[in-house]
């Protein structure tokens, strides 16, 4: 799944589904995003790792939802009216993302997303490269790690 | 013909008939003179092989072609059941498996070499027989070899209870004629056609035999042309014009088997239905008929089954998943729905809920139903496997299965093989002696082993069981601590039921030689957790040598199930009411220490009690104190548990769903539901808790 991505930024432009954490600018490929909804009734998970929030209700299915920024080692905020929960689908796994705010959906091209680490701390193994749009700049996540299916799901 | 579209239903029945083959050798094995089990060996054989060839798959064809020789020259008693045909037998079928599971997967169907077991097949087939009877299964090969290639020319075999009815009809006056009807090249509706020529047919006489047989004939499984066999009073012409005035038939031939009769050479003669086969050059298989006619047996049973399979539709458990999630969203709706007639009090609609509840209850159920599959669909493999294994195993083990028609979920069927298996494969490798030992302990030598099913209340429970020389607590406890599952003290403290419990935990493997049979030390906590998993429950009881009792108990359904809703502060959990003994109201007071743990005293019992909100790290928000505390007093098996909430909500009809993978494996939660109010709430599990 990281590979996949890393090839995707490579080639050619790709649509990317940009939100807010705090100050800074996030993004994710749009072909893992299913949908985007307000903040609902999230259930605690009592015994789940700290950084699922908990469980909500989407149709009928029960999702897990993850508080992305606690995930990438960022300060919490209180939630707010711009609050959302993206709803992305990872190794066939719907998982809901809190984030502050949804901002567009924005095409980068390619050759514009550094993919060499440019800084090195807790949440820089989530990111896959950083996408350059006139004088914005998009940090790409990986979602497989966010998601963590493969190692520290625990 | 794109035969693709039909793999999946190929596989099914292949898979099917390869079982009822794996059952009859068994029977023929125990029972080698028993001419009905041969003739239904024969007959799966004989369909597989149809199958296999119309499939394009010539390979499986023709091994199974050449166990039908074999087995014709054993139905025919011109050959003797032998343990070593029988194995041969049974080889051959694990290869027919392996092959058709190859197509399934996509690969070649060659993947076994099979050449070892024709010529051995081709071997008894001539050593045991006299050189004319030799000849005359020679001549079927030649004929059926050549039919796979052109599948619409496939042989029409008559078994012997067709051979027999067609007898009896002669005998009573009435005439058989064999028809073949070819549709036109541009028909559409093939199965319609089909349908309308039997239709037609039947107010005529009785078919008493197609090709391909009619359920296949309804799924459109045939190229342009099928061949009947009909029992009638009425003339040829008649048949003949009554087929043809059904539209978009091109051809149709009918044949008085009477008049064939009399034809052909000599040593033929006999074959009543071999001239049918008029596309074949040869005989084919059908010079068997010759002795059959011993066999007694009515074509009453097999045309009640022919109209039975008829009658049942095969669907996709991927389509019966999503109408159960729509029966659950109903039900959510539904709760949700009465819940707004509550609070305001809206009796028309409440009224009018009551209607539609029995409306989904019902509904509820039939899903439920056709969901239920009985057992013996997992059970009917294990005879074949204890047989290998005690084989293997140098046991002489008698297999017993009760109960395989109880029914259960088909999720839980689904998941219940590979446990019960375990637990089969230990009460054979650990439980059960030697023979001599056996007979030195005074027991007879063959070991009894059981698996039974059977309904308790609102679970099914299955047992394995042995007399073998059970489970010894002592060896259990020195086991235990020397693998550092528990201390030296903690084994103490067990008394021997506990201990033999200790084989259930990860680790723990008593086997003195491990085999490749059981006993990694994986096996039975995989089976406990496998089992928890379906939301049941296993326990051991056990007699140091008279044997060992496995009980496995499951809930009849997984999907909708009864629970009790408690509250602790502000978060709301989901007790499923088939683990809730009663609910009290006791006073801080009531609660008294032993051991520093909480307990309380329910009718002189004294019960552990858990208090949710501290076990679940509920945030705590406001204080309650010296309040009426609820207790909901849960069972596991014989154990008993107090849980402590703060508030009992009701009981309610939940659908559980599943966290998901992110979320799987955590302990004390065992699922989610959606509430009315569209929140979701966690289903404790119980049996974690204690």
């Amino acid at each position: 799944m990281a590979k996949a991505d890393k090839k995707n930024i490579i080639e050619g432009d790709i649509q990317v589904v940009a939100f807010k954490l705090r100050k800074e600018e996030y993004g994710f490929n749009i072909l893992h995003v299913q949908e985007i909804k307000g903040l609902t009734d999230i259930t605690r998970v009592p015994f789940a790792s700290d950084f699922i929030k908990g469980v909500i209700n989407l149709r009928g299915s029960v999702l897990p939802v993850i508080d992305l920024k606690k995930r990438l080692g960022l300060q919490e905020t209180e939630y707010t009216e711009n609050t959302r929960i993206v709803i992305v689908k990872v190794d066939e796994v719907s998982v809901g993302m809190i984030v502050d705010a949804v901002t567009e959906v924005i095409t980068l091209n390619g050759a514009h997303v550094d993919t060499t680490k440019a800084v090195d701390n807790e949440g820089s193994r989530f990111i896959t490269g950083i996408g350059k749009l006139n004088d914005r700049l998009i940090i790409m996540l990986d979602l497989g790690a966010i998601v963590g299916l493969q190692d520290d799901a625990k | 013909m794109d035969t693709n579209q039909y793999m999946e239903m190929f596989l099914e029945e292949s898979r099917e008939h390869l079982q009822s083959l794996n059952d009859g050798l068994l029977g023929l094995e125990s029972n080698p003179e028993d001419l009905s089990i041969l003739n239904e060996i024969f007959r799966n054989a004989h369909t597989i092989k149809g199958m296999s060839a119309t499939m394009g798959y010539t390979k499986i064809a023709e091994l199974t072609h050449d166990m039908e020789n074999v087995l014709d020259l054993l139905r025919k008693e011109q050959l003797k059941v032998t343990e070593d045909i029988v194995d041969v037998l049974f080889k051959c079928v694990d290869s027919l498996e392996q092959m058709i599971e190859s197509v399934g997967g996509g690969g070649a169907e060659d993947i076994v070499d099979v050449s070892e077991f024709a010529a051995k097949l081709n071997l008894i087939a001539n050593g045991g027989t006299l050189p004319a009877a030799a000849a005359a299964s020679a001549a079927p090969v030649a004929a059926a070899a050549s039919a796979p290639a052109a599948p619409v020319s496939k042989a029409m075999a008559l078994t012997d209870t067709d051979r027999n009815v067609i007898q009896e009809a002669k005998n009573s006056g009435l005439r058989v004629y064999h028809i073949t009807v070819t549709l036109t090249d541009t028909c559409l509706l093939k199965s319609a056609r089909s349908y309308m020529v039997m239709n037609a047919l039947d107010e005529l006489g009785d078919v008493i035999k197609s090709v391909p047989p009619a359920e296949d004939l309804e799924q459109e499984k045939f190229d342009h042309s099928f061949e009947l066999i009909i029992v009638t009073d009425a003339e040829g012409k008649a048949l003949e014009d009554a087929i043809l005035s059904i539209s978009e038939i091109a051809k149709v031939t009918v044949v008085n088997l009477d008049d064939e009769k009399a034809a052909p050479t000599p040593a033929v003669s006999e074959a009543k239905a071999a001239a049918p086969v008029s596309t074949a050059a040869a005989p084919a298989p059908e010079a068997k008929a010759a002795v059959v006619s011993a066999s007694k047996k009515t074509l009453v049973g097999s045309a009640d089954k022919k109209l039975k399979s008829g009658q049942s539709v095969r669907v996709d458990i991927e389509k019966l998943d999503s109408l159960l999630n729509l029966v659950g969203e109903l039900v959510i709706n539904k709760v949700r729905l009465e819940q707004i007639g509550i609070t305001h009090r809206l009796t028309e609609l409440t009224e009018t809920l009551e209607q539609m509840d029995r409306v989904t209850t019902d509904l509820q159920s039939v899903v439920m139903k056709v969901r239920m599959v009985p057992v013996g669909q997992v059970f009917n493999r294990f005879p074949r496997m204890v047989r290998d294994l005690a084989k293997e195993l140098n046991k002489e083990i008698n297999l017993t299965i009760e109960g395989e028609e109880t029914e259960l979920d088909r999720t839980v069927i689904d998941e219940i093989g590979d446990p019960l298996m375990h637990l089969l494969r230990n009460s054979l490798d650990h439980g059960v002696e030697h023979p001599d030992d056996r007979e030195a302990k005074g027991k007879p030598r063959t070991g009894e082993v059981g698996l039974i099913a059977r309904h308790e209340g609102n679970n099914v429970v299955i047992m394995v069981t042995d007399d073998g020389k059970g489970i010894d607590a002592d060896v259990i406890r020195k086991k235990a601590v020397e693998k550092a599952i528990i201390t030296q003290e903690e084994a103490d403290n067990l008394n021997d039921a506990e201990a033999v419990r200790l084989v259930f935990l990860p680790g723990f493997s008593t086997a003195e030689v491990i085999t490749d049979v059981s006993g990694r030390g994986v096996g039975m906590d995989v089976v406990r957790s496998k089992i928890e998993a379906l939301g049941g429950h296993v326990d051991v009881e056990t007699k140091i040598d008279e044997g060992s009792i496995f009980k496995i108990k499951l809930p009849l359904t997984l999907a909708i199930i009864q629970a009790l809703l408690v509250k602790v502060q502000e978060e709301m959990y989901a007790i499923p009411l088939g683990s809730i003994d009663s609910t009290i109201n006791i006073t801080p007071d009531n609660i008294k220490t032993v051991q520093n743990k909480e307990v309380i005293v329910l009718r002189g019992q004294i019960i552990p009690i858990i208090r949710l909100g501290r076990l679940l790290n509920v945030p705590q928000s406001a204080d309650k104190k010296n309040e009426d505390i609820f207790v909901v007093v849960v069972h596991l098996g014989d154990r008993k548990a107090g849980i402590v909430v703060d508030n009992l909500i009701g009981q309610q009809e939940i659908v559980i769903k599943t966290l998901g993978k992110l979320l799987a494996g955590l302990k004390v939660i065992s699922g989610a539901t959606v509430l009315g109010d569209g929140r979701v709430a966690l289903i404790l599990d119980v049996s974690a808790l204690m």
